[in-house]
């Protein structure tokens, strides 16, 4: 073991000279993996096993991303139907992995933990007598934490924390546990993605569940299985709108499964109930949606888009197969800039697409003639809870007499209000703004997936006075928001808490 | 986008060293050249670069007459202008030094025809109105009053005549107009009045802010006495390069104190425990915050301004602003905000909407401000400045006289320059390289409506009242030239 972790140790350092070719590096890893694997064969705890793997995994994935990232991009399918951030083949393969090889061995966890920026930094010093004490390093993970930094004046919205496969409890599903560091990657990117797998994930949690002796399934499985799988997902991520509302829909749905049944005829009902429900509230809605709104584009448009909504895609490329002849700006911004998975889809469909950053708005808009954006939220107030940036495209299209067209499913709509865009935001890690945009390849670092470099961030987290803010989402007031085009129909967003009523409220889908 | 400041690399810094040994010519190339591959770009550079050459034009300017000199003052400004024609601030430089020149000559022609100064007007009248010995009588016409009348903004083109007296056939402006100097207090150390070398010694010095000597230039009712009678006059000629050059010296010293002016008025806008925004970098904002720190605690939020000026954003956070002066090298640098105890918050631009609400106040900096009060900042600015709009947030754009440019925006299209699109779309990208068309405009446009206030180093101004520091700062003949 100290071998493997000394052998991990001169590769690491190798690469960080060689610094070109990560998948080389990766394949390598792999490997090394492998031995430990026959060597270390008295594994521990199965949970312990399971947290390696995920690590492992999450940081292959990481690496793979920064690889996918330098390569340029390749089209292929993803985890469910729409929008993954990186379309490579890592969303489905770590879904698998997760699935059904929950048992590999340990992985020399030290080398795995200084994959993580922060700990690098002071781990580095540390060097070489790295033992592989798994509770040290939480330990020394949460201190570490705690000194990060709270942004003061945004007090109540301390950075989300990077989830640790060591936090999760043993009782979380591989498929949710891969899903949840997807999730927090941004490999799952996008409220309707984010929905999708996650009842996929549920999916895989049904099937591997058996009640214990003396409860019954409906009674046991959601207050006490599904529970921590949810509750680890939040910890990944903050759970969107669609998100709540399915997982209040399954509770529903589980409640009200008849006690008699046998348990494997649960089962089989309960996934068929799920596939029911993406189907009607998410894929059919939103091909519904996307005709739609295809109606509204006029031969000549130029649409503007913001982020990387998979409904407007679809709609987009609906219209496009409908013979519209239109062009696109895919406006994003960072740090996730989302708008290049769409302008990539829409561009291999043969539509004329312009990429611009939000700083391009103003320019644009003064060309532009129509505004579609997809929603992770329709507020009862009618005001649209959307990716940061949303408000200030819709305000500006405003501005310039630019109709904005929300797409969006009921299934993200909500009764709750929201009128500040502060309100119920969701703080990313700081060091995703400052850090991985600015990858300088002279300093391109495998083992942190390429994209996070060290001392970049170091340098943010010594000076007191300053801070990172992340939001990832913000507000937009329903008066620059010209109609919201979802399944049932088109109505001003004012309507959206009658629509709710309409359409049956949220929790009663399917 | 920061002026490299190692003498290696063509720049600011090089240009100003090759100055000192260039004869005009070459440097004119040089300066041209150096606009045109961007290697001096944003305004204060440019501003220092041109300022430098044109004191080695008027230096090296063999003529006799006020105008050879301004001939050859507009020719070499047209050069550079084409050069980089965004680079609004290398045309008002040129603009302020052709006005020094007329308003030498005329000084020299008065001086010619003299009189004796009237003193019973107040320090900033008496400045002016010693240089005036005899208030003109107003014109006939009840027009002149009117400021459009004097307005920059009106594309005029009054073509130049080889004689100066010919072409300064003005109707006098109404004294009013130097009132609007006194705005400078006494914060500067008094400089050279330009006025003062043709005044008796025993003037009582008013303590004029040299921006109120350079900039605030006054045209008068030429007298009867044709300008070449001074030029003829023995030293005649002296005077007149000497003079200039004395001028644009001060006009150095204006953009070295600039910045410190306008921080001079930074206590009354920003008070305790406010929320800031501010956009990307600027010097200028930087001292204007630095100011106000040393008494009070307040937080700001930097938007990072991606993709084009992120990474210096993020430089000047964390380790504060380079200095863009001809003598340093690389390591001397402003403090940055943080080590003077103000919570710095770095925000993407796209989650300016999100926290908008919380903000008290906007500070904008500038690339160039136009007669009609619209400004040019770096792109993203007007993304805030609308939503500042739509939170009524008041937004202060921060600009020192210089930057005020006569031009007016008829299409706000061609006054922005587009950037590297290798900053949205990665060059290593190969696909997207050769399928997407990329959109990176460096500079936003600003409508008027959206500002609040300017603050200039001559005091604050509404976005309505811009065309009047205009008209104060450029001859009428100067806006086209």
């Amino acid at each position: 073991m100290a071998g493997e972790v000394a052998g991990e140790a001169s590769a690491q350092v190798a690469q960080q000279k060689g610094s070109s070719n990560k998948v080389a590096k990766k394949n390598d890893d792999k490997g090394s993996t492998a031995t430990a694997g026959q060597t270390g064969m008295d594994a521990t705890v199965a949970k312990v096993n399971m947290a390696e793997e995920k690590k492992r995994k999450k940081a292959e994935k990481a690496a793979k991303r920064a690889a996918h990232k330098s390569t340029g991009p390749e089209p292929s399918a993803s985890v469910s139907t729409s929008n993954v951030r990186r379309p490579s083949s890592t969303g489905d393969r770590g879904a698998a992995n997760a699935a059904t090889q929950g048992h590999r061995q340990n992985q020399p966890r030290s080398a795995q933990e200084s994959q993580r920026p922060k700990q690098n930094v002071q781990q580095r010093g540390a060097g070489v007598d790295r033992e592989s004490d798994a509770h040290k390093q939480t330990h020394f993970t949460k201190t570490a934490r705690k000194s990060s930094k709270e942004i003061q004046p945004f007090g109540d919205f301390a950075p989300r924390k990077r989830p640790q496969v060591s936090d999760a409890s043993k009782e979380v599903h591989p498929a949710v546990l891969a899903l949840g560091f997807q999730m927090s990657h941004y490999v799952v990117c996008g409220s309707t993605a984010r929905s999708i797998a996650m009842l996929l994930s549920f999916k895989a949690v049904i099937d591997s569940y058996t009640t214990p002796v003396g409860t019954s399934f409906a009674r046991h499985f959601t207050a006490h299985h599904l529970a921590k799988q949810i509750d680890f997902l939040i910890s990944c991520r903050p759970l969107s709108i669609p998100m709540g509302n399915s997982i209040r829909w399954l509770k529903d749905i589980v409640i009200r499964e008849d006690p008699s049944k046998s348990e494997s005829d649960t089962r089989r009902d309960l996934n068929r109930y799920i596939d029911e429900f993406i189907q009607e509230r998410f894929t059919a809605a939103s091909t519904i949606i996307a005709q739609t709104a295809a109606d509204r584009i006029r031969p000549g448009a130029i649409i503007v888009t913001y982020g990387g909504s998979s409904v407007v895609k679809e709609a987009l490329l609906t219209a496009h197969g409908k013979g519209t002849p239109f062009s696109v700006f895919c406006v994003d911004s960072e740090p996730l800039n989302e708008g290049s998975n769409l302008a990539l889809a829409l561009q291999a469909a043969g539509i004329k697409v312009t990429i611009a950053r939000i700083n391009s708005l103003t320019r644009l808009m003064k060309k532009a003639s129509l505004i579609l954006i997809g929603a992770t939220a329709m507020t009862g107030n009618g005001a649209l809870y959307a990716r940061a940036g949303t408000a200030a495209v819709a305000t500006i299209g405003d501005v310039n007499k630019v109709p904005v067209l929300v797409l969006c499913q009921t299934i993200k709509f909500t009764e709750k209000p929201i009128v500040h865009g502060l309100e119920m935001n969701e703080n990313a890690p700081g060091e995703e703004l400052v850090v991985s945009q600015q990858p300088p390849p002279d300093s391109f670092d495998a083992q942190t997936g390429g994209i996070i470099r060290v001392d970049k961030w170091a340098q943010w987290k010594e000076k007191e006075g300053v801070k990172v803010l992340n939001l990832l989402y913000d507000l937009t007031p329903a008066e620059y928001i010209k109609g919201v085009i979802c399944e049932h129909a088109t109505i001003p967003p004012s309507a959206v808490p009658a629509m709710l009523r309409l359409s049956g409220g949220p929790a009663q889908g399917a | 986008m920061s002026t490299p400041t190692t003498s290696i690399t063509p720049g600011l810094t090089s240009f100003l060293k090759s100055l000192k040994t260039k004869p005009a010519e070459p440097a004119i190339e040089l300066l041209i050249s150096l606009l045109k591959r961007r290697q001096i770009r944003n305004s204060r550079p440019c501003a220092i670069a041109t300022t430098e050459l044109l004191l080695r034009v008027v230096g090296q300017y063999n003529g006799s007459d006020a105008d050879g000199l301004l001939r050859r003052v507009r020719e070499v400004g047209q050069r550079l202008i084409n050069a980089q024609p965004r680079e609004m601030v290398v045309g008002n430089i040129v603009r302020r030094v052709l006005g020094l020149v007329r308003e030498v000559a005329k000084d020299n022609a008065d001086d010619v025809s003299n009189t004796t100064p009237s003193g019973a007007l107040s320090p900033q009248q008496e400045q002016d109105g010693l240089s005036h010995p005899q208030r003109p009588p107003l014109p006939s016409t009840i027009s002149a009053f009117s400021p459009l009348k004097h307005g920059a903004t009106q594309p005029v083109d009054i073509p130049m005549s080889e004689n100066l007296s010919d072409s300064i056939e003005l109707p006098s402006r109404p004294q009013l107009i130097s009132s609007a100097t006194s705005y400078a207090q006494g914060t500067m150390p008094m400089g050279n009045s330009l006025f003062g070398i043709f005044q008796q010694s025993d003037t009582p010095s008013p303590s004029m802010t040299p921006l109120a000597t350079t900039g605030t230039i006054t045209p008068r009712v030429p007298t009867a006495q044709d300008f070449t009678v001074g030029t003829n006059r023995s030293g005649g000629k002296i005077n007149l390069k000497a003079e200039v050059i004395e001028g644009i010296n001060e006009l150095a010293d204006e953009l070295q104190q600039a910045d410190d002016q306008i921080a001079g008025f930074a206590m009354d806008h920003i008070h305790a425990n406010e929320m800031i925004l501010i956009h990307s970098v600027s010097t200028t904002v930087q001292k204007f915050l630095l100011t106000v720190a040393r008494k009070r605690k307040f937080t700001v939020i930097v938007a990072e301004g991606s993709p084009n000026d992120a990474e210096e954003t993020h430089d000047t956070v964390l380790n504060g602003r380079r200095k863009v002066t001809d003598e340093l090298e690389g390591e001397d640098r402003f403090k940055p905000l943080h080590a003077a105890g103000i919570e710095t918050v770095v925000i993407s631009d796209s989650q300016i909407s999100a926290i908008m609400p919380r903000i008290n106040t906007v500070i904008l900096a500038t690339h160039a401000v136009l007669a009609n009060g619209a400004l040019l900042a770096a792109s993203g600015a007007s993304i805030i400045a609308t939503l500042a709009k739509a939170h009524r947030t008041p937004v202060y754009v921060l600009s020192p006289v210089y930057k005020l440019s006569p031009v007016y925006p008829f299409n706000d299209e061609e006054l922005i320059e587009y950037g590297d699109p290798g900053n949205v779309v990665d060059f290593s990208d190969g696909y997207a390289v050769e399928h997407f068309e990329v959109m990176n405009p460096l500079y936003d446009y600003v409508p008027a409506d959206l500002v609040t206030l300017y603050i200039t180093n001559i005091g604050g101004h509404a976005p309505t009242y811009l065309y009047r520091i205009v008209a104060d700062h450029y001859y009428k003949e100067d806006v086209q030239f």
